[in-house]
């Protein structure tokens, strides 16, 4: 693939994750965890995707570049670092598990796996930044979310890799 | 496979959204207090709508009854120096209401004794204990027989009698605040803490039996209690000697006066709570029990089916046996001892 | 790349092990039911500080309304009005906030000091 097609589905990327932090607003979190900036990580979706489609150092750009343009749009410096922990911690965790995926593990449980790791990256961040302990009372709850979470945005990913394939568009 | 997990992501977010009522909350200053008021309903618009009128009643009524607005009809009232005044219906039957806790606990509760407190001047900059010739020139002025109904709305106050409706105004303003929510409808639920007035109304959706747990405030350390009242559409009050004082010689001068003697009252207690579904009668009766002592409180309670928890200045904290089952004793680290 | 959406056995594992984490993570707090305390601090309609209260925090907070002054104090899970100038002295008589449902006002100075957490006993205190 050529340098500035690469660059270009970056941008895509980012767009794209940058449309589902907005639309991850609208589910009424805060209800349940009473922490500003603590998401869903509907984002997540992107990174995964572009784990299998582009190297590891653009996906980190990717990542940082959301959660940067995300946290300038709307959000606080907490939120900021919530979402960067999470971020990155998930996609090193799929990194990690796309080693094994194929017979044992799929799309499904790779996503489940960065949901859970996005959401202890953000209480781990928390921890820090509010200097207590008490938040991680929080993640027990976070980590059953993630689950339904993860088998979404694994589906979603599966879906559109297959449809990809049939368009023949290979990036 | 895949519609089974739409289903169940769904299903998820709405038992996050649906899982408490919506509430409305806000804190305003009326009547020389801060007020907090939380209503919930069904969705935010009721639960908002509820809430402004309750807020905007109790301006209203602030607007009316304050002694300290000069623009209010109770001041004009005040200001006749001894003329016949027709005055708005709300605030006669205010009046008229206070007369007859005033009457019914033989002066203990007096709505005239504003005078006294303009004396002393207790929590404001002039606080000072006055001489005896000061509080007996006052004291012609004090007394609730000096306010005469003359029916149809006017009202002769005697002798330069002054009215001040603090020993009941929030509890009338709880009381509205019950009748306004009664109109609204059965899903609306509301916490209205008017001061030291607390009113809950309609089932608590945070707790699961449903009641309102109302804390009684520990005289040392008012922020904190040492008792709870659990309640459902009733209002619990609470009078003590512990937010408006001054100490002078090593002697607490607080802001409850013996109507009597023109001196804040001495009888042994910190503080009285009376719990009933009406919140001016509560309201009234605080400040009566307090001026009555714990004694002739307990025997007056008896008298007139009055739920009342009192605190003594030797730390011990007596409920009324109506009030037991609704009562809970939690003093023990605070130093005080249960005296039931 | 397998494109049906197929759950593996790899991924059981990892639903699972998700699961007992959090399991493992919840034991902790269900047998210390106290939960999170907050102090919310409010002047007028403003929300000045929400600080969420833990043990080895401390922190000096002054508030001022035309000639009236607060010093609010917070030493762990303890808020206290300090000083105040004000006339009424309302605020420094109640003394410590320690527990979920508890509330300080300085009425001159419009500042407000709330307790908020899921661990709260009570609605309300009457005063």
């Amino acid at each position: 693939m050529k340098k500035s097609k690469r660059i270009a589905v970056c941008g895509l990327l980012v767009a794209t994750a940058l449309v589902l932090s907005l639309v991850e607003r609208m589910f009424p979190l805060q209800a349940v965890v009473p922490i500003p900036g603590i998401k869903l990580g509907l984002a997540n979706v992107v990174t995964l995707f572009a784990l299998t489609r582009l190297r590891l150092r653009e996906t980190i750009a990717i990542v940082v570049v959301r959660v940067l343009l995300s946290s300038i749009f709307a959000g606080s410096i907490t939120a900021f670092l919530f979402s960067l922990f999470g971020g990155l911690l998930a996609m090193f965790v799929m990194k990690a598990l796309f080693y094994v995926e194929g017979y044992w593990v799929s799309l499904a449980g790779i996503s489940v796996a960065g949901a859970a790791a996005h959401n202890i990256g953000q209480i781990g961040a928390a921890v820090l930044v509010l200097g207590t302990a008490d938040v991680m009372g929080y993640l027990p709850l976070l980590l059953v979310l993630s689950i339904p979470m993860g088998l979404v945005t694994g589906s979603v990913c599966t879906a559109v890799l297959g449809h990809i394939k049939k368009l023949h568009f290979f990036i | 496979m895949k519609k089974k997990i739409a289903v169940g992501v769904l299903g998820a977010f709405l038992l996050l959204s649906g899982c408490a009522p919506a509430s409305s909350e806000s804190d305003f200053y009326a009547m020389d207090t801060i007020m907090v008021v939380t209503a919930y309903d069904k969705n935010e618009d009721a639960a908002e709508s509820a809430r402004v009128e309750i807020e905007q009643h109790i301006n209203a009524l602030d607007q009316l009854m304050s002694r300290q607005r000069k623009e209010s009809n109770l001041s004009q009232l005040n200001a006749t120096s001894g003329a016949i005044m027709l005055v708005d219906h709300e605030l006669y039957e205010a009046i008229e209401t206070a007369l007859y806790y005033a009457e019914l606990t033989d002066g203990a509760y007096d709505p005239t004794t504003a005078p006294l407190s303009d004396l002393w001047g207790i929590g404001t900059e002039s606080q000072h204990v006055p001489t005896q010739a000061e509080i007996d020139a006052v004291l012609p002025k004090v007394g609730w027989q000096n306010i005469k109904l003359l029916g149809q709305d006017k009202i002769q106050l005697l002798n330069g009698a002054q009215v001040d409706l603090g020993g009941i105004g929030k509890g009338w303003a709880a009381n509205d605040t019950a009748a306004i929510c009664k109109t609204a409808g059965d899903t609306l639920r509301v916490l209205a803490q008017l001061g030291g007035n607390i009113i809950g109304i309609g089932e608590n959706p945070n707790n699961k039996d449903g009641e309102w747990v109302i804390g009684i405030a520990n005289p040392d350390n008012s922020a904190d209690y040492v008792a709870t009242i659990a309640i459902t559409n009733e209002s619990v009050v609470t009078s003590g000697d512990y937010e408006r004082y001054f100490e002078q010689d090593g002697k607490r001068y607080h802001h409850i006066f013996d109507p009597k003697t023109g001196y804040p009252a001495d009888s042994g207690l910190r503080s009285v709570t009376v719990v009933d579904s009406d919140s001016a009668r509560a309201d009234a009766l605080t400040t009566a029990l307090f001026v009555m002592g714990l004694d002739k409180g307990m025997e007056f309670c008896e008298q007139h089916d009055i739920k009342a928890v009192f605190i003594t200045d030797d730390k011990r904290i007596v409920p009324t046996d109506n009030v037991k089952d609704q009562y809970e004793f939690s003093g023990e680290q605070a130093g005080y001892s249960d005296g039931q | 790349m397998d494109n049906k959406f197929r759950l593996k056995l790899g991924d059981w594992v990892i639903c699972i092990a998700v699961l007992l984490l959090a399991g493992a993570i919840a034991l902790p707090f269900l047998f210390a039911p106290s939960g999170a305390l907050t102090c919310e601090i409010k002047q007028g309609d403003t929300v000045i500080r929400t600080i969420r209260l833990a043990e080895g925090y401390r922190d000096t907070i002054t508030l001022t309304n035309g000639k009236w002054t607060n010093v609010i104090e917070v030493d762990g899970k303890n808020v206290w009005f300090s000083k105040s100038n004000c006339p009424d002295q309302i605020c420094v008589h109640a003394g410590h906030l320690t527990r979920a449902g508890q509330m300080a006002v300085c009425l001159p100075t419009r500042v407000v000091v709330r307790m908020v957490g899921t661990g709260a006993q009570v609605d309300a205190v009457a005063v």
